[in-house]
């Protein structure tokens, strides 16, 4: 149980070298998960005696509203997540830039200890271009995830192309009609997110173009056949309607109780591959495969959008910076780097960093992981999300799904809306 | 027990029409409710429910959560219950300019969502400093509650006989007296329920303690609940006993039923009508 | 509102501090203060953090009522309210003169009809939620079972049937009208209803004749407070259809919601905020000007 000191009174008697009195660190996040963080946090604790964390833990909803208010009012904190989306712009005014900080308190020069290139999507996110956060690590969407020995009783293959989408969708109607062939979630934000993972499968990074303002725009070919690709999916059954009253959580409980043959989502669902995540979720998955999404679009090839997550930021009011600096040192680059990594939900950024064994229980769910791995570290476009536009699109797509409304009306409508100023992208 | 049933579905006809409608409404009513609970006892049963009471999740144990949810509850009723009262004897008894614009301006207030000023009230109760109290989670409820609670006081008020208050007032006392020694007791039932009401309503709200609350000691149950769903994911376990606390949640609202509903409308008879 | 004399003329000023000074206070700092930084930021493209904020004078509200989704939400929001309370005046009512007798099992009954609305309305909207799921849900599951496959729609996925299922939840919050009703009839005059009776109507004539007007100060408060609070809903359609599908079931409470989470454009939040409170504004009015008219 964490005790609950008033920093306050302890605070300003700090000295920066030796711990003598008690010193309360305040970490605010919402990820990963509180028995994760735990460990984290007695690693830590145990490595700086002396030092004791206090978590604040809120659900990611929660946290978007609570985190920017809370810092705007100066509470305390000490090490604060941020969300890797337009809540950089949002709180960047109270954060101190890290470079200068790691230099000074850090056992070396940030960009040696995370990858560069995570850096400079962090950077990117800013809009002074300057670095705030320091990224745990990379994830992106859509990927797919399959019950390995459901494919195994109905004979079926990893379904890589539209036309062996089909095929399998078939094969499974077929010999086991009472499972759903691909289970995932009909929310807005996801349609949005299969769209946009099918216009990266043209291979010319749309996403990028558009998010920053380089030219593209939401009538470009790419993004029109990817919007044509995703609703003729469902006219077809390649993509079942039914899914479309699935909430996240439901979706997710169909394909862990073998409801479903396969799962689509977000890379952050790596943890299905990890059997040690997987016993100590109770899952009752014994065997988990994954790879990106079919390629939908004519003479495409598989393509995911990556971002960095959960990026780790030292606020103006940090009691100690010093402090700060080692914690996210170890959480993102240090001896904390393995008290997540099983759960796969990042590929970590941290430079030279190996998953430990005992991860995955087959090879091909190692080499499937690979293979998610490499198309993150490999992104057509950034997976650098407007939330609210997001949840526009989305409907656009479900909207043309369910009344047939023409892919030509609908595009040029998401321009409009994306021009209008109404949206998060105007910053 | 209602003077009415001596005058209504005397023949059996009725009688049975009656039943037959109430029984089938019921039931189609008490399907979600049902339902609700069956998903309580999935995957684990009964364990679900004992997890859910007896261990802490995510640190925090149901048991305090509910405390705390209570105490709210109470502090937000015992405002309402207050400012509404006095307020409503004021609309109703007192004649001034401007009175019904007032009042007007009063009720127009219930159509404002806790949602649409969470930013404004963040600050305040960061100026009054009540972070972390109970009042920085009551405070705001009363506030949304009071148009609601002016309505119904000031409904009820006219309607009471006045005789009563009349007589009071032709001997001489201050409205202060007639406010304590009459009106309070009459309004007594129209009081009972929207105290009953405030407390309900506060023991769903789980937008103001989570902003509010900083600390996890004072996480209230509906709070709780859907901080659950984040701590517990989409496994079996967590599942169940995500479905067993929302019902969990309900169960305050049931004993207020069982045992509130008898002091309501009984209460009312006893204030009844003989004029 | 009231066509009673009140009881006293001028009361002193002492007494309108005593009676409505708490009222007062309250309203000045949870009402007045929240306005004014509604209206403060609704002029302005500002984030969450306040600072750096720039004035756009009507630019959020044109934006606001150009959106047609936004439109729409205000039009659900009256449809929802018109809906409960047609349901509470109708069947509330005749629920509530049923339960009056002297019946056994009463208690029972109310608690049925008064639980959703006592219980949190996300547990309420999530039970219906996964019960009309449109491949593994409950209803769906039985009505195959019983070879009725062809009744087993996409409840929450088709347009029209999801608009149905949020009006379904609404209606299931009959309960408080019930409960006023209740409070109502038990402090009536009888003497009326002994006249009809001897006169020999029935039931139905009864209620209809001589309750029904009987209850007009109920039927008042009902809709009023039906109506705005209304524009207070959210859960009952977050946890449900979330606004869905593709928007169809938006309410108020949820389009705000979703430009606030991001919490950059403040004001367009603040903006949708004081519209809506315009627009109840304007409807109680109406409400009350017509009621007034008609007493």
């Amino acid at each position: 149980m964490k005790r609950l000191i008033l920093a306050c009174a302890t605070s300003a008697l700090m000295s920066t070298a030796a711990y003598a009195d008690d010193v309360t660190l305040e970490l605010w996040t919402w990820y990963p998960s509180e028995t994760v963080l735990t460990k984290i946090i007695d690693a830590f604790e145990d490595e700086n005696p002396g030092v004791n964390v206090n978590l604040n833990l809120f659900e990611s909803g929660a946290y978007q509203d609570r985190m920017p208010l809370a810092l705007a009012s100066g509470d305390p904190m000490d090490v604060v997540a941020v969300q890797t989306s337009t809540m950089v712009n949002l709180v960047k005014d109270g954060l101190q830039p890290l470079a200068p900080l790691f230099d000074e308190h850090g056992s070396a020069s940030i960009d040696s200890l995370i990858s560069p290139s995570a850096l400079t999507q962090a950077q990117s996110l800013a809009s002074d271009d300057d670095l705030y956060i320091a990224p745990l690590g990379v994830l992106g969407s859509a990927a797919v995830y399959y019950n390995a020995d459901l494919l195994e009783e109905l004979s079926l293959t990893i379904p890589r192309t539209r036309d062996e989408l089909a095929t399998f969708v078939a094969s499974v109607t077929e010999q086991r009609p009472d499972l759903l062939p691909i289970s995932f979630t009909g929310a807005n934000w996801f349609l949005d997110e299969i769209a946009l993972t099918v216009a990266e499968q043209a291979g010319t990074g749309f996403f990028n173009s558009v998010r920053y303002n380089t030219g593209g725009r939401w009538d470009d070919p790419a993004y029109v056949a990817a919007f044509d690709a995703v609703v003729s999916a469902y006219s077809d059954g390649l993509f079942s309607k039914d899914t479309l009253d699935l909430d996240y959580g439901r979706s997710a409980e169909l394909f862990q109780q073998g409801q479903a043959v396969a799962f689509m989502q977000g890379t952050w669902e790596s943890g299905l591959l990890s059997e040690p995540h997987r016993t100590s979720n109770t899952i009752p998955l014994n065997n988990v495969v994954a790879s990106g999404l079919p390629v939908l679009v004519e003479g495409g090839s598989p393509s995911i959008r990556s971002f960095i997550e959960v990026g780790l930021a030292v606020p103006e009011q940090a009691k100690n910076p010093e402090l700060s600096v080692k914690f996210i040192e170890f959480m993102a680059a240090g001896g904390g780097v393995e008290a997540w990594s099983d759960t796969l939900f990042v590929v970590p950024a941290a430079v030279g960093f190996e998953l430990a064994d005992g991860i995955f229980n087959s090879e091909a769910a190692e080499a499937s992981y690979d293979e998610i791995a490499n198309l993150l570290l490999n992104p057509g476009s950034d997976r650098n999300n407007v939330s609210d536009f997001s949840a526009a699109a989305g409907d656009a797509l479900i909207s043309a799904i369910l009344n047939g409304d023409s892919t030509a009306e609908k595009t040029a409508h998401l321009q409009s809306e994306w021009e209008s100023g109404r949206y998060s992208n105007s910053e | 027990m209602s003077k009415n049933n001596d005058f209504l579905y005397r023949r059996p006809v009725e009688k049975a029409v009656m039943a037959g409608f109430l029984v089938i409404l019921a039931l189609v009513w008490s399907v979600p409710l049902v339902a609700a609970v069956v998903r309580g006892f999935a995957f684990n049963g009964w364990q679900n429910f004992s997890d859910v009471i007896f261990n802490d999740i995510g640190g925090i144990s149901l048991i305090r959560t509910y405390f705390n949810s209570f105490v709210i509850a109470l502090l937000h009723g015992f405002f309402v219950a207050l400012v509404a009262s006095l307020a409503g004897y004021g609309f109703a008894f007192f004649e001034f300019r401007g009175k019904e614009v007032a009042y007007f301006i009063v009720l127009v207030f219930l159509a404002v969502p806790a949602t649409s000023i969470l930013v404004p009230l963040f600050f305040i109760t960061r100026e009054l400093g009540l972070r972390d109290n109970y009042l920085a989670v009551a405070l705001p409820e009363a506030a949304l509650t009071l148009p609601f609670g002016v309505l119904l006081i000031r409904n009820y008020a006219e309607d009471i006989p006045r005789s009563l208050v009349e007589a009071a007032a032709m001997d001489g006392a201050s409205n202060q007296r007639i406010y304590l020694e009459v009106f309070l007791p009459m309004c007594r039932p129209a009081i009972v329920n929207i105290i009953a009401l405030s407390m309900m309503w506060s023991m769903q709200d789980f937008l103001f303690p989570s902003l509010f609350f900083s600390s996890k000691e004072m996480t209230t149950a509906a709070q709780a609940v859907l901080r659950f769903r984040e701590y517990l994911g989409s496994t079996p376990d967590d599942i169940g006993r995500y479905n067993a606390s929302l019902v969990l949640l309900a169960v305050p609202a049931l004993l207020i039923v069982l045992f509130g509903l008898r002091f309501i409308t009984s209460g009312l008879t006893a204030g009844g009508v003989k004029e | 509102m009231s066509d009673k004399k009140s009881l006293i003329s001028k009361p002193r000023l002492r007494d309108i501090a005593f009676f409505f000074g708490p009222l007062i206070a309250f309203y000045a700092v949870f009402y007045l203060f929240s306005t004014g930084f509604l209206i403060f930021t609704s002029f302005q493209k500002i984030s969450i953090s306040l600072r750096k904020g720039t004035f756009i004078g009507w630019r959020n509200f044109e934006l606001l009522l150009t959106d047609p989704n936004f439109i729409n939400a205000v039009t659900n929001n009256l449809v929802f309210a018109a809906v409960s309370i047609i349901a509470g005046l109708t069947l509330g009512f005749v629920i509530a003169v049923a339960l009056s007798t002297g019946r056994r099992g009463k208690t029972l009954l109310y608690a049925v009809f008064l639980l959703p609305t006592l219980m949190p309305l996300a547990l309420i909207a999530s039970v219906f939620r996964v019960l009309l799921e449109s491949r593994f849900g409950g209803l769906n599951e039985l009505l195959r079972s019983v070879g009725l496959e062809q009744m087993a729609m996409q409840w929450l996925i088709d347009p029209p049937l999801a608009y149905g299922v949020v009006v379904v939840l609404f209606i299931n919050m009959i309960g408080l009208p019930i409960m006023y009703y209740t409070a109502n009839l038990s402090a009536i005059n009888t003497s009326v209803l002994e006249a009809a009776v001897m006169d020999g109507a029935r039931t139905g004539r009864i209620m209809r004749e001589i309750l029904f007007p009987l209850m007009r100060g109920t039927h008042r408060t009902i809709i009023l407070s039906t109506i705005l609070m209304s524009f207070r809903a959210f859960d009952i359609v977050f946890f449900s259809t979330q606004g869905g599908p593709a928007g169809t079931t938006e309410i108020t409470g949820t389009y705000v919601y979703r430009f606030s989470t991001s919490g950059t454009n403040v004001g367009y939040g603040s903006a949708a905020a004081l519209v809506v409170m315009v627009v109840a504004l304007l409807i109680a009015a109406l409400q009350l000007f017509w009621t007034r008219k008609r007493s």
